[in-house]
């Protein structure tokens, strides 16, 4: 049986004859939490609608294999009927997904949003809590965020966070846009960098290390780069490398042979990792 | 069908809005200000008789635009709050979302046709004593019903076409100024007079204006005109509601933001 919940194949969207998003190929697997990181313009939002089926592709599949018909969708901002109280706002998505309403207002309890105040006099912290209480109705497979966490207090930041990880253990996948790329280190399992309308980097948040050393020199950083991707400050003493764990201490014995002081390995970061793909940031460049 | 039943009773509070009833209570407040200020308390009182034009005076010259102002937004809210997403990502389609709101427009039209006829037949009755005059009401109920659905549906057509609600609303102020049933008239009389139309041609073709159709279907007597008047309420009803379904189905949710 096939793993993913999620699956685009060479899926293209255009207004016009504006290309948004050319050939994206992703594909979520049950349990995977996938960052989506990009400039303004570069296409989330529109990769997002596309998946969530507000949109249609201009070209390719994208493909959903979830148990249940419905999806998880928070969109960056949403204003639910003013009049309307939060519990009822709750009844009402509950209604259509069939969903638990005691369940979903014990969840309304849970973060403290006072069910009986109506939408209008929300907070934007507690207009965020329940849009994430109405993606939630009904237990779907996939989870799809659009900035979650834009705009709120570091308190409301932190239960947002708290949330995503909790369902995050109830084994759902997530697919999350995010500038905050701390959040984004702190959640995702995976990062996909969407640059002008390409998906120009899809892996494991893992399989990237930043190295940080004495000066390399050029050639030696030349030499480095046929066998790995590597990139580095103008100095060349951060290298950041997309490896696998095991091939970690194999890196290490090549420096060691270029005689090549290394102070300090970490497992790379999105900042880091978004520097390296997208040519941003601290001077870090590709080798 | 459960969730077109929680979408039309969710669409249809939301309609019912103070934005409305403002509208509308003050409409039939003029409805009763011009039944006597046109000279149909005279033809009452001298008589017995109620005169069409003394009873939907206000309709004739603000009616487009009072219905108008109620289902403008009725599609475009929605999207640009962003509740439609959530709504289509709980696995509701789009044609049961567009079935919701089209019902939601059939029986609040009949409700604001009710709204628009109780104060002024009251009046009537209270200054005839004549309770038979209730039939005033039955009379007129079904055209004027029909007159507004005409009205809802191409607001729901602007609503869907024009995607944001300021757009659909200066596009029904437009529309509603156009469809003022005497500039109407004025208008085809002219093209007429150039093309060389004879009057009766000028005549059926201005039943399009839902004024005068509503009009002709009060009056059943006059059968060429009813049967005329009949078929174009119904045909520009499924023609908009049509055209607003193909649309909006056809669309893509492009991100509205707030």
């Amino acid at each position: 049986m096939n793993n993913y919940v999620l699956k685009t194949t060479k899926a293209c969207k255009s207004f016009g004859k504006t290309e948004i998003l050319h050939d994206i190929d992703l594909s979520i697997e049950r349990g995977e939490v996938y960052g989506l990181i990009g400039q303004n313009g570069a296409g989330k939002t529109t990769l997002l609608r596309l998946i969530s089926g507000l949109m249609k592709p201009t070209k390719g599949t994208v493909q959903l294999n979830t148990g249940k018909s419905f999806i998880g969708y928070m969109p960056q901002s949403c204003r639910f009927d003013d009049g309307n109280t939060a519990a009822a706002t709750i009844n009402m998505f509950a209604k259509l997904r069939s969903g638990d309403l005691k369940e979903c207002l014990m969840l309304g309890e849970k973060l403290h949003l006072d069910l009986t105040k109506k939408v209008k006099h929300l907070s934007p912290g507690q207009q965020k809590k329940l849009q994430m209480i109405l993606a939630m109705t009904g237990n779907p497979d996939l989870y799809i965020l659009d900035e979650p966490t834009a705009g709120l207090d570091p308190g409301a930041t932190f239960e947002m966070k708290s949330i995503i990880k909790d369902i995050h253990k109830r084994g759902k996948s997530i697919l999350i846009s995010s500038h905050i790329l701390q959040d984004m280190d702190e959640i995702c399992t995976n990062v996909a960098i969407l640059e002008r309308g390409r998906l120009t980097y899809d892996n494991k948040l893992t399989s990237c290390y930043v190295f940080k050393t004495s000066p390399i020199a050029k050639e030696v950083l030349q030499a480095l780069d046929k066998a790995y991707s590597i990139s580095s400050d103008t100095v060349g003493a951060t290298l950041i490398v997309q490896i696998e764990k095991e091939q970690v201490p194999e890196l290490i014995r090549s420096l060691n042979d270029f005689h090549v002081r290394i102070y300090e390995v970490t497992s790379s970061s999105v900042k880091n990792l978004v520097q390296h793909e997208l040519n941003i940031g601290e001077g870090v460049k590709r080798a | 069908m459960k969730s077109v039943l929680t979408l039309f009773c969710r669409d249809f509070k939301k309609s019912m809005n103070l934005r409305a009833w403002l509208i509308w209570v003050s409409l039939a407040a003029m409805g009763v200000f011009f039944f006597f200020a046109s000279g149909g308390k005279t033809k009452l009182v001298e008589n017995n008789e109620i005169e069409f034009i003394a009873l939907f005076l206000p309709h004739m010259i603000f009616g487009s635009w009072a219905i108008l102002s109620v289902y403008f937004d009725i599609i475009s809210a929605d999207r640009e709050h962003n509740v439609m997403d959530c709504i289509i990502c709980s696995s509701v389609s789009k044609s049961k979302i567009f079935l919701s709101k089209a019902v939601v427009t059939a029986v609040m039209s009949l409700l604001l046709s009710v709204v628009y006829l109780i104060p002024v037949t009251s009046v009537i009755i209270g200054m005839s004593r004549d309770f038979s005059h209730i039939f005033v009401l039955v009379q007129y109920l079904f055209p004027l019903w029909g007159y507004i659905m005409v009205f809802a549906a191409l607001g729901m057509f602007i609503s869907v076409l024009a995607r944001s609600s300021k757009a659909a609303l200066i596009w029904s102020l437009a529309v509603g100024l156009l469809s003022m049933p005497r500039l109407f008239v004025m208008l085809i009389e002219c093209v007429g007079k150039i093309a060389g139309w004879s009057a009766e041609t000028v005549n059926l073709i201005s039943l399009v204006a839902p004024g005068v159709m509503m009009q002709a279907l009060s009056n059943p007597s006059n059968t060429s005109y009813f049967g005329t008047a009949a078929i174009i309420f119904s045909t520009s009803i499924l023609l908009f509601e049509g055209l607003a379904y193909t649309i909006f189905t056809k669309q893509d949710e492009l991100n509205y933001g707030e």
